[in-house]
């Protein structure tokens, strides 16, 4: 077992690292890339022009090789540092054009202090850039400039967000760490005191409930309806869970959110005080108070609708499987014995035959893992629900690549350990098995 | 007398005579479900084949739009013209009906034809994998593996952005992530019946590898291959639908019921009915096939006594 465990360990290992590479090598095909917006816009003379595209192109690291820049990912430095002087300029030109589009006071507040404080920043990092004698040695620019040499993903340094929360560290961001700006919305996101706010913390409670919900129905109706084969109640399971299992998580979620989150908020205003509503989005009612992450009521609130709606198509594939591997087992000859010992039908049914039943089941929860992961993209993008799922989502449409670079690597360990988990569990559950 | 002998002997000959498929379709069909499931997936498609010859509008041009909302209700009746919209229109004031006519053009063919990719890849490989076994084997596994151990969905979204969305981003993204399962189905069946005697018998009579494979591996493995890739077609479907949701798939002015849905979802509020449509397609095509699946699986499974 240890061998096999081991082994298993090593190709995980190398299913990362293929997974990553083959992730940053595919980004860095999209044409434009992180620099589209910047190659989109509108330029005075063409010198303007490709005076920005080579800030940007140097901002984002993209004049070097793609092996080079992939092995920088993985363990050097990162070009949004604060001792890039591009970087810097970059940053303080982008907040000086928002200035003039921005109407949110927020915002606006916000730009002012790059605005204000960035000049200084800018002309000692050019300074120390002037003195720096190859200025297209990429590594050696970096080390020049001073520019921490602390590592890529492989030392913990995930990089920092590009456009989502711009210079915000990805792991910040994902362990809901520090105070930052949130991009889409402008909003400014207080530092929070509350570890629960963690967008990976909040995927995690919603993922772990709709397992756990699941199998708390899935259970009883794949025993019962295993048990009463072809009574009108498994006709009516079996139903029902072909129709969990067709149904669009999108659409699901989108009904229950017009119904009990809109429809039912309307009766209620309209004198139907005693009908509950369910709030339509967010992690808790008031984002930038952080009592309420902490508030479990509130939180459970939030939750119930992402939580049904994750939780339907396992619900009803989960039942399915576990009728069909019931009447598997509810057919062999042992459990005839068991009748024939003249054995309660309690006893025979859940300590003969569900326990054989439950084999399988188990590999498939635990591969359920990273299905319910991806589903959790949709569920959260639906309900506006802050976890990983949010996260990734706003990353693939900003073209954050180090925020989808970590996000896509989390998934990806998500999977290979759950693969892992998957045979583990089984050998626990099935003495026949052995790994060698 | 005459008569009764004749006919007994008509019907010895038709019992005789009754061909696979004709004994496959009488099992089929006492899945009633899984016929009408087969009359809504026809006439869904017949309607979006023949979406050219009867959508009363063009579905990429906003043809209503009274300056104040730009979306209908159901019914809705343009004061100005006499234009009616029976499904309303949608948040830029397309006509729905038209929209989603045309988008079961595209999602019902992204389905069919990534299915039908992977049937032809997932076969190959399969069939390649399980009959040579050894080292070509190992290679070939140790692909699928690695692609099925990519997490799906978000690994989709990152793949349509790199290669920019559109349909033939979506085929080749799904079929690339459909094949594995499909090969691993055929290498498995293939490897079952490869050792069997009547495969020893015909390499005995002097047939080639390639004959073998294709004469007699695989259609004795073409039930479960069928079985897979009708219940591909509805995985596909769902899979085009949500990425396009979300904004990655297929992408404006063209419609798909995904991108539909993303689209009505902005008017929600105001007119909610309207999800209705495209939802409810997505969610009847993909319970007809799941159904029809269901009952190949009875229909094609010859140790089944129905």
């Amino acid at each position: 077992m240890t061998t096999y465990l081991i082994r298993r360990s090593l190709q995980g290992v190398l299913v990362l690292i293929f997974t990553s590479a083959l992730i940053y090598g595919l980004l860095n095909l999209t044409p434009g890339g992180p620099i589209g917006d910047v190659l989109q816009k509108p330029y005075r003379t063409t010198a303007e022009r490709n005076a920005a595209v080579r800030a940007a192109t140097i901002r984002y690291g993209l004049d070097k090789d793609i092996v080079t820049r992939y092995l920088f990912w993985l363990y050097n430095w990162d070009p949004t540092d604060n001792n890039n002087p591009v970087y810097l300029q970059n940053t303080y030109d982008a907040a000086v054009q928002e200035m003039t589009g921005t109407t949110d006071p927020a915002r606006k507040g916000s730009l002012q202090n790059i605005i204000s404080t960035y000049p200084p920043l800018i002309a000692s990092a050019n300074k120390a850039l002037a003195t720096c004698s190859n200025l297209f040695d990429f590594s050696s620019l970096g080390s020049c400039l001073g520019i921490p040499r602390n590592g890529g993903i492989i030392t913990g340094n995930w990089g920092t967000s590009w456009k989502v929360a711009t210079g915000t560290p990805v792991l910040n961001l994902i362990f809901g760490r520090g105070a930052y700006t949130d991009n889409s919305s402008g909003v400014a996101v207080p530092h929070p005191s509350e570890r629960w706010r963690s967008p990976l913390a909040n995927t995690l409670v919603l993922m772990s409930l709709s397992v756990l919900i699941s199998l708390l129905i899935a259970f009883p109706i794949g025993v019962y309806s295993a048990v009463k084969q072809y009574s009108a109640t498994d006709y009516a399971l079996t139903l029902f869970s072909f129709f969990g299992i067709s149904m669009p998580t999108f659409w699901f979620g989108l009904i229950l959110y017009l119904l009990l989150g809109i429809q039912f908020k309307t009766w209620h205003d309209q004198g139907a005080s005693w009908l509950p509503y369910l709030p339509t989005g967010g992690v808790v009612d008031d984002v930038s108070s952080t009592a309420q992450y902490s508030d479990i009521g509130i939180r459970i609130r939030h939750l119930i609708m992402p939580v049904v709606v994750l939780s339907l198509s396992s619900v009803a594939g989960w039942s399915r499987f576990l009728r069909a591997s019931m009447l598997e087992v509810l057919r062999q000859d042992y459990v005839r014995t068991a009748w024939a010992k003249g054995l309660k039908q309690r006893t025979v049914i859940l300590k003969h035959a569900l326990r054989n039943a439950l084999i399988p089941q188990v590999t498939l929860i635990a591969l359920a893992i990273p299905v319910l992961f991806g589903g959790a993209i949709i569920t959260e993008r639906i309900f506006n629900y802050g976890g990983m799922g949010t996260l990734y989502f706003n990353a693939v449409g900003q073209n954050d690549w180090p925020l989808m670079m970590s996000i896509l690597i989390i998934s990806s360990f998500l999977v290979v350990i759950s693969n892992i988990i998957a045979d583990i569990a089984y050998a626990i559950v099935d003495p026949r098995i052995r790994y060698s | 007398m005459a008569v009764a002998t004749t006919l007994d002997r008509e019907q010895i000959a038709s019992a005789k005579e009754e061909s696979q498929r004709s004994v496959i379709w009488r099992r089929f069909r006492k899945h009633k479900l899984a016929v009408v499931g087969l009359g809504i997936i026809g006439t869904l498609t017949l309607l979006s084949l023949t979406a050219q010859l009867w959508t009363p509008y063009d579905p990429t041009v906003p043809g209503f739009n009274s300056g104040v909302q730009a979306f209908a209700n159901p019914g809705y009746s343009n004061p100005s013209n006499g234009d009616i919209y029976i499904m309303g229109t949608d948040n830029i004031g397309r006509d729905v009906l038209s929209r989603l006519a045309y988008g079961g053009q595209i999602s019902l063919s992204v389905g069919l034809l990534c299915t039908l990719l992977v049937a032809i890849i997932g076969t190959i490989v399969g069939a390649i994998s399980g009959f040579f076994g050894g080292f070509v084997d190992t290679v070939l596994m140790r692909i699928v593996d690695l692609v099925l151990s990519l997490p799906f969905l978000p690994m989709l979204l990152a793949l349509s952005i790199v290669l920019g969305p559109g349909y033939w981003t979506i085929v080749i993204i799904l079929t690339a992530f459909g094949w594995p399962g499909t090969s691993r189905l055929v290498r498995g069946s293939v490897l079952s019946l490869r050792n069997l005697d009547f495969v020893e018998a015909t390499r005995a009579l002097g047939a080639s590898n390639t004959r073998i494979i294709t004469r007699h591996l695989l259609p004795n493995s073409l039930a479960p291959i069928i079985v897979d890739a009708t219940l591909n077609v509805g995985g596909f479907i769902v899979a085009e639908s949500s990425v396009s949701f979300l904004g990655f798939g297929i992408s404006e002015p063209a419609s798909s019921w995904g991108n539909i849905l993303a689209g009505l979802e902005d008017v929600a509020r105001q007119a909610p009915l309207q999800l209705i449509w495209p939802g409810l397609l997505i969610f009847l095509t993909v319970l007809s096939i799941n159904f029809i699946g269901d009952a190949l699986r009875d229909a094609l499974d010859p140790r089944l006594k129905l």
